[in-house]
């Protein structure tokens, strides 16, 4: 049983490895050097982050 | 090995060498995580990712369970679970309201107070008995490899996505606005509302206990709350808003639906300026996403710490497989509908002073209530 759950896991995390480097190769290029300020308390607000609390405006 | 008994009780864990070369591993894999992360990405997201793992680490951690706590209060009429969150919310509350009101480049999960939410929080509490893990829980047991978390997770996030493609018509039933206890009340009177009705809460469950023994011993649960709670406030001053699970579930789904060939710019949600440029950019460089990665690594190394990173099948038969599946897709789906699950909506939401996480609280209660019985109708063990 412990050895099929070990299955499961490898499994999944091959499958999720696989598409978030899918998802980088094929996404915009991201500008790493263009990033907002490590944090968001005390600084100009960066708009546009998802969250699903979020308002359908 | 094994940490938890055929009851649900947690027992000391008996951490063996090779746990701890499978942690030391972990934590390699992990560190190389991050440090990808910040070099492919930057500060703010390698940060957001550590959050992240400090939420797993927490929720594996303890056995902190969300579901767990509700449906062990409503059968076993054992407080603790439901305790520990409202110590974690609370807290939460305490910094979060005063942060928002006084830093505007901060935002709180306020959603609008809609019958979208009453039918979503009640589907989705009722779902989450089935399924046995709200946003949080299904994430990390499925990258646990718990079979039955597995067969949830697809419908959830294909469910999240479909519910975000709807959510305009599901509004149409009636809204009102956002509403921010603060904005009505005051900072001091929105946190005193909210600390009198967790301490009414609290003290009414205390009073209606039978027993505090059933899953968690000792004060672990409540310093797991605690460390919820701050990174709940570390959340939102990095991130400038609060923790959230669904909506980088749905926006998984969305990029899947984009890249087989379905066009959403004409959508009502995913045709936004803002969530088209997410759709078009790396899972990477959304905060939600990261987080939820954080929290399936921290998970990881917590349970494999403790030893119950092997959580036993709790499927066995085709109906109940069926019912995972089909209740992945309701939790997915009513979670968009109910603007937020137990995280964005319940913990979130009323830590950062929204009305509609205290409507989805008494709805997804509510739902719970129909699911346990439906839960031991399917001969699910737990």
């Amino acid at each position: 049983m412990k050895r099929r759950v070990l299955a499961f896991a490898t499994v999944f995390w091959a499958i999720a490895l696989g598409l978030l480097a899918l998802d980088w190769a094929h996404s915009v290029p991201h500008h790493r050097f263009a990033e907002p300020l490590p944090w968001q308390f005390g600084h100009e607000k960066v708009e546009g982050a998802g969250h699903c609390a979020a308002p359908l405006r | 090995m094994a940490a938890v008994s055929i009851t649900g009780q947690i027992a000391v864990p008996d951490v063996t060498a090779r746990a701890i070369r499978a942690v030391g591993w972990l934590v390699v894999a992990t560190a190389l995580a991050w440090l990808a992360v910040m070099w492919l990405v930057g500060l703010r997201q390698g940060l957001l990712f550590a959050v992240g793992i400090g939420y797993g680490a927490v929720l594996a951690g303890v056995s902190f369970g969300f579901t767990t706590g509700w449906r062990l209060w409503i059968r076993e009429r054992d407080p603790t679970g439901l305790l520990a969150q409202f110590l974690a919310i609370a807290l939460a509350t305490v910094v979060s309201i005063p942060l928002i009101a006084s830093h505007a480049e901060l935002s709180g999960a306020v959603a609008p107070v809609a019958v979208s939410v009453v039918i979503g929080a009640f589907v989705f509490g009722l779902a989450m008995q089935i399924a046995d893990g709200c946003g949080s829980g299904t994430l990390y047991k499925a990258g646990l490899g718990n079979g039955f978390s597995l067969a949830v997770l697809p419908g959830f996030i294909f469910g999240s996505f479909f519910g975000a493609v709807h959510l305009d018509r599901w509004l149409a039933l009636g809204a009102l606005p956002p509403i921010a206890l603060q904005d009505h009340l005051g900072t001091v009177g929105a946190i005193v509302l909210q600390l009198g009705i967790f301490g009414a809460l609290a003290a009414s469950l205390w009073r209606r206990r039978r027993t505090t023994q059933t899953r968690w011993r000792g004060k672990g649960v409540y310093v797991g709350a605690v460390l919820l709670a701050l990174f709940a406030v570390l959340n939102l001053v990095i991130a400038g808003q609060p923790w959230g699970i669904v909506y980088g579930l749905g926006l998984w789904g969305a990029k899947i639906a984009t890249a087989l060939g379905m066009d959403l710019a004409s959508n009502a949600y995913w045709g936004r300026e803002a969530q088209q440029a997410h759709i078009h950019a790396s899972v990477l460089t959304d905060v939600t996403s990261i987080t939820n990665f954080g929290l399936l690594a921290g998970a990881m190394i917590a349970a494999t710490w403790r030893g119950n990173a092997c959580p036993p099948p709790e499927a066995q038969r085709a109906s109940q497989w069926i019912a995972a599946i089909v209740a992945g897709i309701a939790l997915g789906y009513s979670s968009r509908l109910a603007f937020g699950c137990n995280v964005g909506a319940y913990f979130s939401g009323i830590s950062t002073g929204s009305l509609h996480g205290w409507i989805w609280f008494v709805a997804a209660f509510a739902g719970s209530l129909v699911g346990v019985r439906l839960r031991s109708r399917l001969g699910l063990k737990g």
